[in-house]
This record gives structure tokens, C-alpha cells and sequence, in this order.
């Protein structure tokens, strides 16, 4: 269409030569039309404001409606606008978020699509693509950009109601039947005065009423401190069903996390997974081109023995909310790979935990090396338990393994061993 | 995208019925063809205007007219022929055919306008001389401006048919995307409609060129031979109005048309590309286009005019300079190879010897020169019957041909209906304009009557009713009606605002002690009158009781009433 110009130039001689003073009215109209379309579509383009609203993490399977809020701060109207937001595969809910509108001047626009969380991650939400042109193609369209934003889906939490973790820690907030931590914040009743009772126990008001001595009955309670030492180094997991078993792992992490923040106690995290968000900047990653994800990053020299991966820092052990969401975030984006063995690492892990912590390992085999790093845990104060997520037909063997070294072992292989944690309260014997 | 845009669905013979156009079909039926068929007339007013002025005469300006007409019909055609029902239509014959309908159809009134209906003589001049037949200038003229403005029209009115979406487009793209994944083979092959929006962009511009040229051309006064010779300074006579408004036209209308383009071409790849269209764009677009065309038309008339411009006069001077160099040049160089031309003449005019007369040859003994070969009148009579003979029967198949294929175009059928229609909406028509009319003259009657006679006039006339062949429920409405133009007689009128139950209010305020009666027969008029239960003969006899009350109630009162006036009479 650059024919346009020189046309116009035409026009221009013609007129002003044979001076025929109507062909100036056709100049006239047509650099009006020609400096319009040159002017006002990439100005139009400019003055616009695209904002996108969704909240930035979901659980897994729920589906999560994002609004693309288009503003036209121009005072005319914009005749036509194309969107195109590049959405994740693995967050599709439906047709692929391409729309064309026409916006008034100082106008709103909402375009609403939905996407599901389908597959923990931390993905790329767009970037959105804006095109326009001028009404009558003599330029090419202009185009625009709306960065990405981010979005977290957790993994899959499989709702726990008893775990029976055992604890050493006195005073908490969950129900012992150990009548040594008996915790005076938690009255049950009143019983006679024995001999050996404690003074103190004595509920003075109830006495004089009842005209005999009566002691408080207090609810035995323990405190269950817990750390979720998950293991992804990806030699530990069987190649075959690698994939797989690393993501139940992740599952019966997140799910023991979110139980026991539920029931108030303190929980912390280390993994010796990999964490691609580690040490870099959500818009300094890379994705993955097809499923949309966080892309591992190799670090500079990724030859063997030159590995300089980082560990994801240690998560220490809080309770609320807020840490509950940390640690899912963290668990929404880790991933296995090469890195240190469990029986290197956790020993280390584990050293600046307080006495007597529970320690949650989850890992995939409770091979013999396993169990003895444990051991040393147990002599260490804390209070192991393994947790193996590979099929394991003689986890027996392990079972009695562990008791000999003194702690426990759970084989958490499939969904189902999750029942006997998922039984309600009421049905416990 | 909604494959409305494609072309039509063949309407069936069977269910021949006009369907109301929308907006998309409006514009692409009947705005955008008559937008082309105006672009490709406007390309030969400029010609029209200059044979106004060389030849005053003829009737040129009525070739506007047919060449308008041809280049609707072209572009309808095209419109028609690009319907995928008409693939199997041979292009090339039905143009041909075309072609020689509309030169035949030109002809007849080329023949009418000018007044000159071949009689027997002239008939027997084209048998003996059929070039004679083209020998007419406005017919000729005629053919070439009509002929012209036709191809426009096909082919300006073929790119728009190539820029619409093609039904395989409409129906492979409005498949969901989980069944087109396995039908990649069966996608449509791309138009590059981007290639076609140039194309016509350029055609445009192209004949914009030339209609700039020939509206200047036409200011000039092309009778003076001087004003020919030096284009600057011949005698101006300003631009015509026609080329004004031809101008005007042209671009405007192809600016509209090159946002139309545009807006197909986007159309289209929006389908590809699967987007989701809201409503509103493509009448954003409509508006907005026409919208800057207009800004941009009315802005542009209050700007300057350029020849009041001094850059005018200084391209003016310059042009002139640069002629006047050029032509000094061109002297400077023939007056060189003059000179040089006349040296060598010099120089070889030294050697050369003065060559002998020679005798004049004796013609005497030649032969006479043989006569020259006349065809017999016979021969060209026979010559020419067989020629005309070959060219009608090859018009009246293409005739033929042409309005056969047309024939669901001119469907019988949809004729038919289209005419009951049209004479039943006639009928429709005249019979509420009678009813009308019988309406208002009673009603002026009535008029005429009430000032003639008064109230009287307006009094509805008397007729007896039979109670006992009334319904119950329309017995009750007559005690209530009853009773109610008794109480107006005595002075308790009904407003027209007043409902039932306030009437009684009025009633029993005035006679309170037929309040219970008033009550009664008003809520059985009301039962009788709104209610849809079925009134029963006992409530009528009931109701009857009661009317009987009222009424002699009201009647005792004006007899009471009138005994009180004729006391106070007497004592008076």
C-alpha cells in the first residue's frame, strides 16, 4: 500500500500544474484518511490499558476464571482489537483465548476465560498479544504486549483426619492418651483429692462447695513438631515409574503438611529436590513450550562432576496459614533430579532442628542405608518415621527393620494405604 | 463468523419466498454492488464530458446511464455466477453470451434514442454491407463505454466475490477444533485475500489516475486548437459539476469499499484463526469508516484551495521553465544535426557529376489496365444473408442460453407468489383505505348532523329490548346502565373517570337509603361485566329486584320533587 503515497504525490503535481482546485479536495480527503490511519492506530494502541485479574494460586482441579480487563483512555472509539493470550496445555479449560472486540472511547472491556489446575506447577499465564490496524489496511497492524503473570496449582492434598504420629514434645495442642503431658490449659473435670496429688491441682472453689477436696483433671496433650524431609533425588526412585512415584510423594507431602497445619502444629520443609524458581526471577526462567510449566534451568557447566545446584532453602518449622501456603508453593514447584543422595543429606538437613521434633521422611525405599541414617536421627533426639511411596513387597522386612532401630515406618505406595489416616474421628477404635 | 456471509442458500422452486434483508445482506446485495457498478461508470463520465464538448449533439449523456446499468448488470452477475450452485455454469460461454444480450439489447436502444429504426433500405445496406451497421458513432462510442464499465463491474465485483468466505471455509472452520485436528487434509486452500485487497487497491488507484486526468483535461476548452497545442495556458472552463460529483464519488466510494476489503480480509482470518467475534466489531468498523470518511470529506472543505497557494504559482514557473529549456534544447539539437547534414550535402556535392535527362518512356504500346473486380449484388446479397443469418441465430442462442441459465433468477413461481403477494397486500390496502374512508365520512356526517340538529342528532336511536331475551349477564348490565342514565336524568351523572364502586359512593351519598340496593346491583354489574364465572339466571331475577326498588325509589323522589315545586308555585 506504499503505492498510496506516491498517488497522493500524484495527485499533488496534477493539481498544482493543471491547477484544477477540486483534485486538492481529493488530497485533502485523502491525507486526511492516509495521516488518520498513520496517527491514531498505533496512538490508539498506546492509550490502552489491559490488566489481568485471577487469583494467583489454586488447588488442584479447581477451576479458576481470569478476567482480562481492557481500558480504552482514548477519547475515539478503537474499531477492532484482537486478543490472543498464550495459555499453559496443561491449564486449558476450554477453547484457546482468541477474541476480537470493538472498544468506545474511554471505554471497559472484560473478556473472561477459564483455565484448570489439572497438574501442580507454577505456570506462565500469557503473555497477551493485542493487535490493530487501521480500517483500511494502507499500514501494517500494530501490536502489543501484556506481560505474563504466574500462577501456582498446589499439588493434590488428600484430606487426612489421624495420622497417630507419635511425639516426645509435651504441651500441644494435640490429644495424648500419655497421661505424663497433661496440659493445664486443657480442664476435663474434677476427681477426689488422692494422696500424692499435687497441691496445686486442687480446685479450691469445687472443694468448698462439695465440702471435700477436689482435684483439676487435665487432658493429657502433646505438641507435634514436625519437619516433612521429602527426598526427590531422582537415583533413590525407580526409573520406570520415576514420573509417577516423585508426584505421589510430592502428594502425601503436601497432604501430611496441610493435616498438621490444620490441627495447629508446626510444620517444616526440605526436600532435596530442585526448585527452578531458586536464586532467579519468575521472568528470568524459562518454560516449558508445551506443557507451559516452570522449566528446570541448568546451571553454567552443567558437565558431570561440576554440578553446582542448589539445594531450595530449609523451610523451618511454623504453624498458620501463610507458612501452610509457602510450603505448598514450594511443593507446587519442585521437581527430582540428580542432586545428593538422602543419606547424605538429611543428617545435615536435619541439624539445626530442635530436640525431639518428628521428622517425617518421606522417601522411596526404606533400603537399609535409609533406615540406619534414621537410626542416627533417633540417636540424634528426633523422632523419625519413614514414610516409603514405592510398591514394596517386603516392606515387612522394613517395618521390623525400623522397629529394631527404633522408630516407625508407614508404606504409603497407593492412595489406599492413605485410608487408615483418612478415616474419621468417630469410626477410630 | 457465521456462514451467513457465504453465499445464499438456493431458495427452491417450491418455497419461492422473499426473505427481509439484514444489515450484512443489505450490504452485500445491494450497498456494495451499487458501489462498484458506480466506481466503474465514474471511470467513463470524464470520456462522456469531452465528447459533450467536441460533439454537443449527441445525446452522450445518456451512455452514463446504460453503462451504469451494464455495470450493475455485471456485477450482479458475477454475484450470481460465484454461487457455489453455479459451478458447473461455463464461465467463458455464459460472459460471451452475456456480452452479446446486452450489445443486442444496446443496439435496439441506440437505435430508439437516436430516432433512425432500420426500415427496409437501410436493412438491405447492412445485407450488402454489414460493417455498415457499426458505422453509427454513438453506437459505437456506446459499445466501447459500455463494454468498458462492464468488465469494471465483473471485475472489480470478482474480487469482492473472492474475498467473502467460501462455504468449505465456513463449514470446516465452524467445526469444533477436536474433530478439524483429524481433518487437516480436507482444510480449504487459502485464498490470499491480503494479494486480492491489493489488487483492488490498485485498480483504484489506477483509475483514480485517470479520472484526474480527464477532469482536467475536461476544464479545458477542446474546440480551440491553440488550447490543445500548450496544455498550461489554453482556454479553462472550469470543471464540470458531473465531474465533480464523479470524483467525489469514486473516491469516497472506494475508500468505503477498501475498509470493506479489509474488513472481509480479517474476517476471514479470524475464522481461520478461530477468534471469537463479538457482534459489535464489524459494526464498529461499518460506522467508524464511514465515520472518518465523513470527518475527513467535511474537514477537506474548509481547507484552502491549492491554486491560490503560491507553491502553485512557483511549480507553475518552474514547469514552464523546464518546458522552455526542453525546447530550446530540442532546437539546439535538430539546428546541430541540420547544420551538420547540410556540411555533408556540401561536402559531397564537390564529386558527384549532373546526371542526363533521360526521355519520357512511349506508353502507347502497353495494354489498357484490366477493369476492376466489382462483386455482383447478387453475391453480396447472398454473402451478407449468410452472415447476418450466422450472427442472429448465434445472438438468439446466447440470448437464449443467458436467460435460461438465469432461471431461477427469474423463477416463474417466485414470480407468481411475488404477484399474489403484491395483490394481496393491494387488496389489504384498499379495503382498510375504504373502511377508512366509509369511517370518516360517517363521521363527518355525524358532524353535520349534531350542528345541524343539535343534541338530538347525536341521541342514539331508540329500539326496544326484551328483557326476558336478554342473558342473565347481560340483563344485569342493562338494570345497571339503566339506573345509571336514570340517575343522570335526576342529576347524579357518572364521570367518565369514575369507576363502578365510586359511582356508588356518589349514589348512596346522595340517596342513602338505597345504599344497600346501589350496592348490590354494582357489584353484580361488576360481577357480569369483569368477571369471566358464569351469572346465573336467579342472580339476574335477584338483581331485577332490586333495579325495580331503585327505580321507583327515583321515581317517587321526582314526583316528590315535582310536588314541592308545584307548592312553592302556588304559594308563589
Amino acid at each position: 500500500m506504499g503505492e498510496f503515497a506516491y498517488f497522493i504525490l500524484f495527485l499533488l503535481i496534477v493539481a498544482f500544474l493543471l491547477q484544477v482546485d477540486f483534485i486538492f479536495y481529493i488530497v485533502y480527503v485523502c491525507i486526511g484518511v492516509y495521516a488518520w490511519s498513520r496517527w491514531y492506530t498505533p496512538r490508539g494502541l498506546q492509550r490502552l490499558e489491559v490488566r489481568r485479574r485471577f487469583p494467583e494460586r489454586a488447588f488442584y482441579g479447581e477451576q479458576v476464571d481470569v478476567t482480562l480487563e481492557i481500558t480504552n483512555r482514548n477519547r475515539l472509539p478503537l474499531p477492532w482489537l484482537q486478543l490472543h493470550e498464550s495459555i499453559a496445555v496443561q491449564l486449558r479449560a476450554g477453547p484457546v483465548m482468541r477474541r476480537v472486540l470493538s472498544l468506545g472511547g474511554r471505554k471497559t472491556a472484560d473478556c473472561t476465560y477459564t483455565i484448570a489446575g489439572r497438574w501442580r506447577g507454577y505456570y506462565r499465564l500469557g503473555p497477551l498479544r493485542l493487535e490493530t490496524g487501521d480500517l483500511f489496511g494502507l499500514f501494517p497492524a500494530q501490536t502489543g504486549h501484556l506481560a505474563a503473570d504466574y500462577f501456582t496449582v498446589y499439588p493434590r492434598i488428600i484430606p487426612l483426619s489421624q495420622l497417630g504420629l507419635p511425639s516426645r514434645l509435651p504441651f500441644g495442642t494435640i490429644a495424648s492418651r500419655q497421661r505424663l503431658f497433661e496440659d493445664p490449659a486443657r480442664p476435663m473435670g474434677v476427681r477426689h483429692f488422692r494422696s500424692g496429688d499435687s497441691l496445686r491441682q486442687i480446685n479450691w472453689k469445687v472443694s468448698a462447695h462439695t465440702q471435700e477436696l477436689m482435684v483439676r483433671t487435665l487432658e493429657p496433650a502433646i505438641s507435634l513438631e514436625t519437619a516433612v524431609l521429602l527426598n526427590l533425588h531422582s537415583g533413590d526412585y525407580e526409573r520406570r515409574s520415576r514420573l509417577n512415584t516423585v508426584e505421589w510423594a510430592i502428594e502425601v507431602a503436601a497432604s501430611l503438611a496441610v493435616h498438621l497445619v490444620n490441627r495447629r502444629q508446626p510444620v517444616g520443609f526440605m526436600t532435596n529436590g530442585v526448585d527452578p524458581l531458586q536464586g532467579t526471577t519468575a521472568a528470568a526462567s524459562t518454560f516449558d513450550e508445551e506443557s507451559g510449566r516452570l522449566r528446570m534451568q541448568r546451571p553454567f557447566g552443567d558437565q558431570v562432576g561440576q554440578r553446582t545446584l542448589t539445594l531450595p532453602s530449609i523451610i523451618p518449622p511454623r504453624n498458620g496459614r501463610t507458612h501452610l501456603m509457602k510450603i505448598l508453593e514450594r511443593l507446587a514447584r519442585i521437581e527430582s533430579d540428580d542432586t545428593i543422595s538422602f543419606n547424605q543429606w538429611a543428617p545435615n538437613a536435619c541439624l539445626h532442628l530442635s530436640w525431639g521434633v518428628t521428622i517425617l521422611a518421606i522417601t522411596a525405599a526404606g533400603d537399609e542405608a535409609t533406615c540406619h541414617t534414621l537410626h542416627r536421627l533417633v540417636r540424634s533426639g528426633f523422632n523419625p518415621i519413614l514414610i516409603v511411596v514405592e510398591p514394596d513387597r517386603n516392606f515387612g522386612h522394613v517395618r521390623q527393620r525400623a522397629q529394631r532401630l527404633g522408630f516407625a515406618a508407614y508404606h504409603v505406595a497407593v492412595r489406599r494405604d492413605l485410608d487408615g489416616w483418612r478415616r474419621p474421628l468417630w469410626r477410630q477404635p | 463468523m457465521t456462514p451467513s456471509e457465504t453465499s445464499p442458500q438456493p431458495a427452491s422452486p417450491q418455497k419461492a419466498t422473499i426473505e427481509p434483508l439484514t444489515s450484512r445482506a443489505w450490504n452485500r446485495f445491494v450497498t456494495r454492488p451499487l458501489l462498484l457498478a458506480l466506481m466503474a461508470t465514474a471511470l467513463v463520465v470524464g470520456i462522456v464530458l469531452i465528447l459533450q464538448i467536441i460533439r454537443p449533439q449527441r445525446p452522450w449523456h445518456l451512455l452514463l446511464l446504460l453503462s451504469f446499468l451494464a455495470a450493475v448488470e455485471g456485477v450482479y452477475t458475477t454475484l450470481w455466477l460465484h454461487h457455489p450452485d453455479r459451478v458447473a455454469v461455463p464461465k467463458f460461454t455464459y460472459r460471451v453470451a452475456e456480452l452479446v444480450f446486452i450489445l443486442a439489447l444496446f443496439r435496439f436502444i441506440a437505435w430508439a434514442v437516436v430516432g433512425n429504426f432500420p426500415d427496409l433500405e437501410k436493412l438491405n445496406t447492412y445485407i450488402l454491407a454489414p460493417l455498415s451497421f457499426f458505422d453509427s458513432d454513438f453506437f459505437t462510442v456506446g459499445i466501447f463505454l459500455i463494454l468498458f464499465t462492464w468488465q469494471r463491474g465483473i471485475t472489480l465485483s470478482a474480487i469482492f466475490s473472492d474475498l467473502a468466505i467460501t462455504r468449505s471455509e465456513a463449514i470446516f472452520y465452524g467445526l469444533e477444533s477436536g474433530p478439524t485436528s483429524g481433518l487437516q487434509d480436507s482444510e480449504p486452500l487459502r485464498i490470499n485475500r491480503s494479494q486480492l485487497v491489493a489488487n483492488f487497491f490498485r485498480q483504484w488507484i489506477w483509475g483514480g489516475v485517470l479520472i484526474i486526468l480527464l477532469a482536467a483535461v475536461t476544464t479545458y476548452d477542446l474546440g480551440e486548437a491553440e488550447g490543445l497545442r500548450t496544455l498550461l495556458t489554453g482556454t479553462r472552463l472550469g470543471l464540470a459539476p458531473e465531474m465533480l460529483i464523479t470524483m467525489l464519488i469514486y473516491f469516497l466510494a472506494g475508500f468505503w469499499l477498501l475498509s470493506q476489503a479489509r474488513l472481509m480480509v480479517m474476517r476471514a482470518r479470524w475464522m481461520a484463526n478461530r477468534v471469537q467475534k463479538t457482534r459489535p466489531v464489524e459494526r464498529s468498523w461499518r460506522r467508524s469508516s464511514i465515520g472518518l470518511l465523513l470527518a475527513a470529506a467535511l474537514l477537506a472543505a474548509f481547507l484552502p484551495i491549492g491554486s491560490t497557494i503560491a507553491i502553485s504559482r512557483i511549480l507553475t514557473a518552474i514547469a514552464f521553465g523546464g518546458l522552455f529549456i526542453l525546447n530550446l534544447l530540442i532546437s539546439a539539437f535538430f539546428s546541430l544535426v541540420a547544420i551538420i547534414l547540410s556540411l555533408l550535402a556540401r561536402l559531397a556535392g564537390t564529386d558527384s557529376q549532373p546526371r542526363p535527362e533521360l526521355p519520357p518512356p512511349d506508353l502507347s504500346e502497353l495494354a489498357p489496365p484490366p477493369e476492376a473486380f466489382t462483386p455482383s449484388q447478387d453475391l453480396q446479397a447472398i454473402f451478407g444473408s449468410f452472415f447476418w443469418a450466422i450472427i442472429v441465430v448465434g445472438a438468439i442462442f446466447a440470448i437464449l442460453f443467458f436467460l435460461r441459465e438465469r432461471k431461477g433468477f427469474i423463477n416463474v413461481k417466485f414470480l407468481q407468489a411475488a404477484w399474489r403477494a403484491l395483490k394481496s397486500w393491494w387488496h389489504h390496502f384498499r379495503q382498510g383505505l375504504s373502511s377508512r374512508v366509509k369511517t370518516m365520512q360517517q363521521t363527518i356526517r355525524t358532524r353535520l348532523r349534531a350542528s345541524q340538529k343539535g343534541d338530538e342528532a347525536q341521541r342514539a336511536p331508540w329500539r326496544f329490548i326484551r328483557l326476558n331475551a336478554l342473558s342473565p349477564r347481560d340483563q344485569i348490565r342493562y338494570f345497571y346502565l339503566s339506573i345509571v342514565r336514570r340517575a343522570g336524568q335526576r342529576g347524579v351523572a357518572r364521570q367518565q373517570s369514575e369507576t363502578p364502586l365510586e359511582y356508588a359512593q356518589d349514589l348512596a351519598e346522595r340517596w342513602p337509603d338505597t345504599e344497600v340496593d346501589i350496592e348490590g346491583l354494582t357489584s353484580a354489574f361488576l360481577k357480569a361485566r369483569y368477571s369471566a364465572d358464569a351469572v346465573e339466571k336467579e342472580e339476574a331475577l335477584t338483581t331485577k329486584e332490586k333495579w325495580r326498588r331503585l327505580r321507583a325509589r327515583i321515581r317517587q323522589r321526582l314526583a316528590a320533587r315535582k310536588k314541592e315545586n308545584d307548592g312553592k308555585e302556588t304559594e308563589a
